[in-house]
């Protein structure tokens, strides 16, 4: 099977993209998952464990995936639209841009400074209010960014 | 938007769904092995029981959309990729329900634990790290990454 796959530029461009793109959801979404369980009075003694994972996970997983689906989604708009951006390729830039920004690194930083105080013994504040609040609309900010990229609703 | 573009936007999302469920499931999966504390394994692997309805319902939309779009988009259901992409999808399914059974029962029996004086146990981490279940799973997700190289690569059309 694999002998008979005709391997383009293009569509190494268009699989990595992807890996890279299924990889940050799934990094968002168990970020969104492990900031809204540790915000649960059910397991207060397990906080730092899962202020621990969001950390690692927006470190590890989000942020190169960020990294990754927009590399390889820049050259492969390069390739497909050389001459003229449509709207909905500008618009899905422009979104996940902000979104690295303030989901990517902001988020980051956040969630390590968030962490700090959990092992110091403060788990609340609004520092920790706003890493469990955010995560939520970078992952609504990723889905807006599937359906312009899919569903190209805007010319 | 096309009645194309509809179909591949939903495709596309049962996709994110069954893909990146499971590597969410696979984060959470990851952390429980590395820890000792039944009540922590109870907790990372009741995680996971959400995600599993979301790569269930991920994986039934991403089959019955994609075969829309394929007949939609002018390929052939009998086409080699799409009967090879076919197979692997019920290949990666029937080892995830295995490996599935196996987490659970591991949640069980860290719930029971931790119920019980949430003591370190050998049997917990046995079942949580069961060398069978982490290669049905890996299996699985490897199946997934071949399916994907056959939807964009499309070998034989």
């Amino acid at each position: 099977m694999v002998a008979a796959i005709r391997a383009t530029e293009w569509n190494w461009l268009l699989l990595f993209h992807l890996l890279f793109s299924f990889a940050l959801v799934g990094g968002a979404i168990t970020v969104v998952t492990t900031s809204f369980a540790a915000v649960r009075k059910a397991w207060p003694e397990q906080v730092p464990l899962l202020r621990a994972i969001a950390f690692r996970t927006n470190l590890l997983v989000v942020l190169p995936g960020f990294v990754g689906a927009h590399v390889f989604g820049s050259l492969l708009a390069d390739r497909e639209y050389p001459h003229h951006e449509p709207d909905w390729l500008s618009a899905g830039f422009a979104i996940t841009d902000a979104a690295l920004i303030v989901g990517g690194v902001l988020l980051t930083l956040l969630q390590f400074w968030v962490l700090r105080r959990t092992r110091a013994g403060s788990p609340g504040g609004w520092q920790a209010a706003v890493a469990t609040y955010l995560p939520p609309f970078v992952l609504a900010a990723l889905v807006s960014v599937i359906v312009l990229m899919a569903g190209k609703p805007i010319s | 938007m096309t009645k194309y573009d509809w179909l591949l936007l939903i495709h596309l999302l049962g996709a994110f769904c069954f893909l990146s469920g499971s590597i969410v499931a696979g984060i959470l999966h990851a952390a429980a092995t590395r820890r000792d504390r039944p009540s922590e394994v109870a907790l990372l692997l009741g995680l996971v029981r959400p995600m599993v309805a979301v790569v269930g319902a991920g994986s039934i939309v991403v089959l019955v959309f994609g075969v829309w779009l394929a007949r939609d988009a002018g390929y052939g259901v009998s086409d080699g990729w799409v009967v090879a992409a076919i197979a692997l999808w019920a290949v990666s399914n029937a080892l995830a329900g295995p490996a599935g059974k196996s987490l659970r029962q591991a949640r069980e029996l860290a719930e029971r634990l931790a119920a019980n004086g949430n003591h370190p146990s050998e049997e917990l981490h046995r079942a949580v790290a069961d060398r069978r279940a982490l290669i049905f799973n890996y299996t699985s997700f490897l199946l997934l990454i071949v399916i994907l190289v056959l939807m964009v690569f499309k070998p034989g059309s």
